[in-house]
């Protein structure tokens, strides 16, 4: 198994706070791997010193063997990189395909740009019946999806997942981390953050739980269940979900 | 009665006028938020391009347009690149002062270099007009809707249906989700920077016979500008359009029907926008915006 | 001993130090000069100050054998820079001769700086009535520009000795101090003179469209159109009219119709406009019987001109030109700097300028000395300009616009 994403080392905050100390993890290709822990544990901050939204203090990031520091943050998606961020993020006035379309702004991703975009439909069929729509219209749920499928028209190797379920109904959370099965199974290698870890354990085999921005412990998903690591408040809904 | 048509055709011809003086301030401030206080500066810059291409070179101002506006655009591009960029994070008021520095200092650049004398591109057809009965219509002014429909259109299409366009829209959304996408959003700041300027230019090479320039026309333009901005709701392109037709009703209805109503037309304008703003604060097609 | 004579050699050096600087201050005469240098009136400044340049260079740059020394000012077309340029001319560098501002709303602003030391003032721009006003009876005050009730005056009584009595005149006039003062004098003259005036519009300084205004006119159907407005509005007038084909027989302006910079602008709109002034480029005026080389005939001063700022002279440029020259002759004629003693000399100048006679007279708006009163009223045609009035200057007749 190759290692697709390598981060050693990553210390990074904001102006006046430093948030992570020291954050490794690696994500090997064709793995899909959990980040968990409670609110203001790092977790966010991780993603966006990956895609390069936040430029760390220091530590180390590689990515298909390439210094992911050293890349400036707009190119990083044509490494093949992408991230669905917190929040949705959509473009709020445009429509649904259209942000599809921007998904694929990056030149490596914008020959397949038609097939791409049926496959993401064929995954959210949602998302094709409310094509023409502005996107800021639809629903927490469907605007997630609409995230996912953004970052995936432009065609990653890595998919970054940051907290998708929050704030959906768990019959969408369900339905959503059903498509995430999918992606991952097609080969796309993911690194997921989320608080709900029952829905994260759904669909990931490794996992690192991160607390007051280290990281405290890692292992299979079956490891750190036993282990009790993540015995902690921070464990948020338990709603059962099923496996994809 | 027999001046209501007179009126109706005034009011069309100089909405479209404002139209293009507004669109590009409305476009570069849609996307990087910054108030381009030397807006006014383009369009005189333009002017000037036209009117001595028109005098040195015997070149109309319709044709020297294109080019007059490439210039100023890259130009600007270059000032954006080299001052306006590092003001982009700044407080306000830093941005504020820089740009309207800027505007002060071209105005006397441009008194330097040419003198404050007026002047003005005396075209064929700025001096003649179609009539229908007793209804005029010059051929200047319809020439210049026409040149400013054309432009405004194009720049519909390509906000609509090109790539960079799409990306533009989206940097105006969400610069940071833009980045994800993999747009370099302070290489389409630049860029909406010089559609501004481009713009701009064009409403200056049609204001060369026109209208009288000076290097002080530029100010006045601005602030029209940017109460059709603000009336049309910013952020939106469309609701700018709407804004410069309504205020350009508004001055001609009330320099046509009301005494000395020309006078104080223009202060008419900003009673209405005043209005605009106290019962509909975003405008008229203005979209709620994200703070950055 | 030796320390008392290093006091003694030390203030005999420093006194002869302070007597010669006090010295050499007596040897120039110095003369202030705040002028438009930049911003909006940028062009009357620079005429301002090629004429006063000029003037001093033909002069000879000394008087008697004290130099001449122009401490020129930009008063940046801005009140408050004005106000500053005056009170730093009067109180730190103490002059008591100043020329310029020519900006109607800047020479105003100046007024209470000037009244501060009161120097020998003239003024060779300002039309404006309140400048008038404020500067009645003042015995300092020299003022060689035309008041604008002057124009009106003149374009008045030529027109109706032309087209005779009973006809209608429409005036346009514009927002600000320049259209609301001369509005009510407009009025008067052209009524005095036996015209009914049908309408009267205001048009806003800058306005984008002239057309409601011009259309409103076209209803009265008037056979005069005088237009008050400053140059750059101007243009867009001259070319509105011609656009709207209002068939309107003689148009009017103030000023403007003699600059070159209008005519450019609008073309072939400027042709059979009207207009007066005291100076037309080509004019025949004849040099001074005796002081020919600091007052040529209109030509050669032309020449002269044109050869030193390779352009064509411009109202401003004659009429600082002459202003100047007049303070230098009335310099020497007092043979002091003072300013009472030189403002008698230039109360009491009978030159043949290239403005005309500098007779200073007073004025019924009460300033005390006004010069160049002799009102040219002219009529461009294509590239010439017509005199229409008076009739011994007169050398064409008023023509009709079709």
């Amino acid at each position: 198994m190759t290692t697709l994403l390598n981060v050693e080392g990553l210390r990074a905050g904001y102006e006046d706070s430093i948030v992570l100390q020291d954050i490794s993890l690696s994500v090997n290709e064709g793995e899909v791997v959990a980040l968990l822990g409670a609110n203001g544990s790092g977790k966010t901050t991780t993603m966006r010193a990956l895609t390069g939204l936040i430029r760390p203090f220091g530590g180390k990031i590689t990515f298909a063997g390439r210094d992911l520091l050293a890349v400036e943050p707009h190119r990083r998606v044509d490494l093949g990189i992408a991230l669905c961020p917190e929040g949705r993020q959509v473009f709020p006035n445009i429509s649904v395909e259209e942000n599809l379309f921007l998904g694929s702004f990056c030149k490596r991703s914008r020959p397949d740009r038609k097939q791409t975009l049926d496959s993401v439909y064929s995954l959210f069929p949602k998302l094709a019946e409310r094509r023409e729509q502005k996107a800021g219209l639809m629903s927490g749920g469907e605007q997630q999806m609409l995230a996912v499928g953004r970052a995936l028209m432009s065609k990653p190797t890595m998919l970054l997942l940051d907290e998708p379920s929050l704030g959906l109904s768990p019959k969408m959370v369900q339905i959503l981390f059903g498509a995430i099965g999918q992606v991952a199974r097609s080969g796309i290698s993911i690194l997921l953050v989320e608080q709900n870890a029952q829905a994260a354990f759904a669909v990931a085999s490794r996992g690192y739980a991160i607390s007051m921005g280290r990281v405290t412990a890692s292992g299979t998903i079956t490891e750190l269940t036993k282990s009790g690591a993540l015995q902690s408040s921070f464990l948020g809904s338990h709603q059962p979900v099923a496996t994809a | 009665m027999s001046l209501f048509w007179q009126c109706i055709v005034d009011s069309l011809l100089l909405g479209g006028l404002y139209s293009l003086m507004s669109i590009g301030l409305s476009l570069g401030f849609g996307v990087t938020r910054i108030i381009n206080f030397a807006h006014g500066e383009m369009i005189m810059f333009g002017a000037y391009g036209a009117y001595f291409a028109s005098v040195l070179l015997g070149v109309d101002p319709l044709l020297s347009l294109p080019l007059v506006s490439i210039v100023v655009a890259v130009t600007a591009a270059v000032l954006f690149k080299a001052l306006i960029e590092k003001v982009l994070n700044a407080p306000h008021i830093n941005q504020i002062l820089l740009l309207f520095g800027l505007s002060l200092a071209l105005q006397n650049v441009a008194a330097i270099l040419w003198t404050g004398d007026a002047r003005s591109v005396a075209t064929p057809y700025s001096l003649t007009a179609y009539e229908f009965d007793l209804l005029l219509v010059p051929h200047g002014r319809i020439i210049a809707f026409i040149v400013a429909a054309i432009l405004i259109v194009a720049l519909f299409c390509w906000l609509r249906f090109s790539e960079l366009g799409r990306a533009t829209r989206a940097v105006a959304e969400n610069g940071q989700a833009a980045t994800l996408m993999g747009i370099n959003v302070s290489r389409m700041y630049m860029l909406s920077f010089g559609i501004n300027a481009a713009l701009g230019a064009a409403t200056g090479a049609i204001s060369s016979f026109l209208l009288t320039i000076t290097p002080f026309m530029g100010f006045h333009m601005l602030v029209k500008a940017f109460a059709i901005v603000v009336l049309g709701g910013l952020g939106s392109v469309a609701g700018t359009i709407i804004g410069a037709f309504a205020l350009a009703f508004a001055e001609t209805w009330v320099s046509y029907y009301v005494p000395e109503g020309n006078g104080w037309a223009e202060g008419v304008a900003f009673i209405v926008l005043l209005f605009v703003l106290i019962i509909r604060p975003k405008g008229i097609l203005g979209q709620a915006v994200a703070v950055h | 001993m030796s320390s008392l004579i290093k006091r003694l050699g030390i203030s005999v050096v420093v006194a002869g130090a302070l007597a010669s600087t006090h010295a050499t201050a007596q040897d120039t005469i110095r003369i202030g000069a705040p002028f438009e240098l930049s911003g909006r009136f940028v062009a009357y400044g620079a005429q301002g100050k090629r004429g006063v340049e000029m003037a001093v260079d033909v002069y000879g740059g000394k008087i008697g054998n004290k130099k001449i020394e122009v401490l020129f000012r930009d008063v940046q077309s801005n009140n408050q820079a004005a106000v500053t340029a005056f009170t730093e001319l009067t109180q730190q560098e103490k002059v008591d001769f100043v020329i310029g501002p020519i900006a109607s709303g800047i020479v105003a602003a100046s007024v209470p700086a000037w009244r501060q030391s009161k120097p020998l003032w003239i003024v060779p721009g300002s039309s404006s009535t309140q400048l008038e006003d404020a500067m009645k009876g003042e015995p300092l005050f020299f003022h060689t520009y035309p008041w604008a009730y002057q124009y009106h005056e003149g374009t008045a009584k030529a027109l109706a000795d032309a087209m005779g009595k009973g006809k209608k005149v429409a005036i346009v006039y514009s927002d600000g101090a320049y259209g609301r003062e001369q509005l009510p004098w407009a009025k008067e003259f052209y009524t005095k003179n036996g015209f009914t005036v049908v309408a009267t519009e205001l048009v806003r300084e800058g306005a984008a469209d002239l057309n409601p205004v011009l259309q409103k006119i076209r209803l009265t159907r008037p056979d005069v159109l005088v237009g008050i407005v400053q140059t750059t509005d101007a243009i867009q007038l001259a070319k509105q009219i011609h656009v709207a084909k209002l068939n309107i027989p003689v148009l009017v302006g103030t000023a403007y119709p003699q600059l070159q910079e209008w005519a450019q602008a609008t073309g072939e709109a400027a042709d059979g406009w009207i207009g007066a002034t005291t100076y037309l480029p080509g004019m025949k005026r004849a040099a001074d019987p005796k002081l020919a080389k600091l007052f040529p005939s209109l030509n050669d001063w032309e020449a002269d001109f044109k050869k030193r700022y390779n352009r064509e002279p411009e109202f401003l440029d004659v009429t600082n030109y002459t202003s100047a020259m007049m303070l230098l002759v009335a310099i020497e004629r007092a043979g002091t700097t003072d300013k009472e003693k030189v403002a008698k000399e230039l109360a009491t100048l009978n030159i043949q300028t290239m403005l005309g006679t500098s007779n200073f007279v007073p004025t019924p708006g009460g300033a005390v000395h006004q010069a160049f009163n002799d009102m040219v009223v002219f009529q461009r045609d294509g590239d010439k300009f017509v005199v229409l009035f008076p009739a011994d200057a007169a050398d064409g007749k008023l023509k009709l616009k079709k």
